[in-house]
């Protein structure tokens, strides 16, 4: 376990590293933009992270929508799935703006960490777009459930190591909201 | 040139050194349903339980051990039967669903009453879905119990526990989570603890609880609140 930490910690590194060159070395390219110097590696790492994060969760959130059997379950779906898209515009027209990739090759490692496959991908939401009724709800809400987990400990990365004021605004936001919601969801699953 | 540097390196540092506060709360998976204690506590039905609310998936120790918080020395709480954890009713077969925060490699799944295993799945190292659900029949036993079920990871020597605390009753399966009700039901009271299912009359109209509730008015807990709208009545 601990080598895997160790392997993950070093890639990051390495991303970091090559990130924070591309912050460093972008006045070479574009010239005007005075780009908002205030952010920080892990800025631009959490919200790709984010980015990465939200896509299969607005795959899973839309099928929830559609398909869950118990109204409050796809009313949720439906008020996430909005929150989703909203906070995915946000983010992109932030990384856009500070001249900074949408994704990077170095986060699909991280899952060496979570086993080595991602908690969501389109296997999984298959499976679970076969599954109906009160099998489909539960399903949907312990996947939901899992990947929130997992947001919180990005929430966590931000707040400890950003620098970017809005960005660190809008992980402290998501993790207050998170803390609501993880016990909302974990009583819904319950029934 | 060294000052460009310096900056990346800090960060890194920062960086490293937060993903290893971070660690522990990297795993890894629980019961949600029917709710394990870490479960409980995660949701607020039991309160004061301490650091388990923020990540009841992270009740990892070493195999082998036969407590409910594995045996390490975090989330003792979870070992307390004092606590008066709530049992959910079940019938002799029970669908224990799993949360899954890590896909690990996966040697068994197991599930105990007191010293017996009452069942046991063989992944043979494969790696989980996102979510998980078992299916054990409780080989007759009724009334209250708890099952200690255990996630063995296959590539290390860790395993996950959770327990689940159950009133067993007769025949049947997990108990009907939207049972209909018969009546209006009595007026709501702020005090009284609802589970699922439980009906009551609130201004004029039948509400029914989706899920465990206290103290929020039926009306007010918004489109996707615990209060269901039945009506008039």
């Amino acid at each position: 376990m601990a080598w895997r930490r160790a392997v993950v910690a070093v890639v990051a590194a390495v991303a970091v590293l090559a990130l924070a060159g591309c912050a460093e070395g972008g006045g070479t390219a574009a010239p005007a933009a005075a780009k908002p110097a205030d952010h920080n590696a892990t800025d631009v790492m959490f919200l790709q992270m984010m980015l990465a994060h939200h896509e299969p969760v607005a795959k899973l959130l839309d099928l929830g929508a559609r398909q869950a059997s118990r109204p409050e379950v796809a009313a949720l779906a439906r008020e996430l799935a909005a929150t989703t898209a909203e906070e995915t515009a946000t983010i992109t027209g932030w990384l856009e703006s500070w001249g900074e990739p949408l994704t990077s090759d170095a986060h699909p490692d991280a899952h060496a960490a979570h086993g080595g496959l991602p908690l969501l991908d389109d296997a999984e939401l298959a499976a679970l777009a076969a599954r109906t009724g009160a099998d489909f709800d539960t399903a949907f809400l312990n996947m939901l459930i899992g990947h929130e987990h997992g947001a919180v400990e990005l929430m966590r990365m931000e707040t400890a190591g950003g620098r970017h004021p809005d960005a660190k605004a809008l992980a402290t936001r998501i993790d207050a909201a998170l803390r609501d919601r993880i016990p909302l969801l974990l009583r819904m699953v319950a029934g | 040139m060294r000052r460009r540097i310096t900056l990346p390196v800090l960060t890194v540092a920062a960086l490293l050194v937060s993903m290893f506060l971070a660690a522990p709360a990297q795993a890894h998976g629980y019961i949600s349903n029917p709710p394990s204690r870490q479960a409980m506590c995660a949701q607020g039905r039991v309160a004061n339980c301490g650091d388990i609310i923020w990540e009841p998936q992270s009740v990892e120790a070493p195999k082998g051990s036969m407590q409910c918080n594995g045996g390490g020395s975090r989330f003792a709480v979870l070992n307390d039967n004092s606590r008066n954890w709530p049992a959910t009713s079940v019938g002799q077969n029970v669908t224990f669903n799993w949360v899954i925060t890590a896909r690990h490699a996966t040697s068994t799944w197991e599930y105990f009453v007191g010293n017996t295993r009452i069942a046991v799945f063989d992944d043979r190292g494969a790696q989980p879905g996102s979510t998980k659900a078992h299916n054990v029949n409780l080989g007759g036993r009724t009334g209250r119990i708890t099952v200690l079920a255990r996630w063995n990871v296959a590539d290390t020597p860790m395993a996950f526990y959770a327990c689940v605390d159950l009133q067993v009753g007769g025949s049947g399966g997990n108990p009907d989570p939207d049972p209909d009700p018969p009546t209006c039901g009595d007026p709501w009271n702020a005090g009284t603890v609802y589970n699922g299912g439980a009906v009551v009359s609130y201004n004029g109209r039948k509400w029914q609880a989706q899920w465990w509730t206290q103290g929020e008015a039926p009306g007010t807990t918004g489109q996707w609140g615990v209060w269901r709208d039945q009506g008039a009545c």
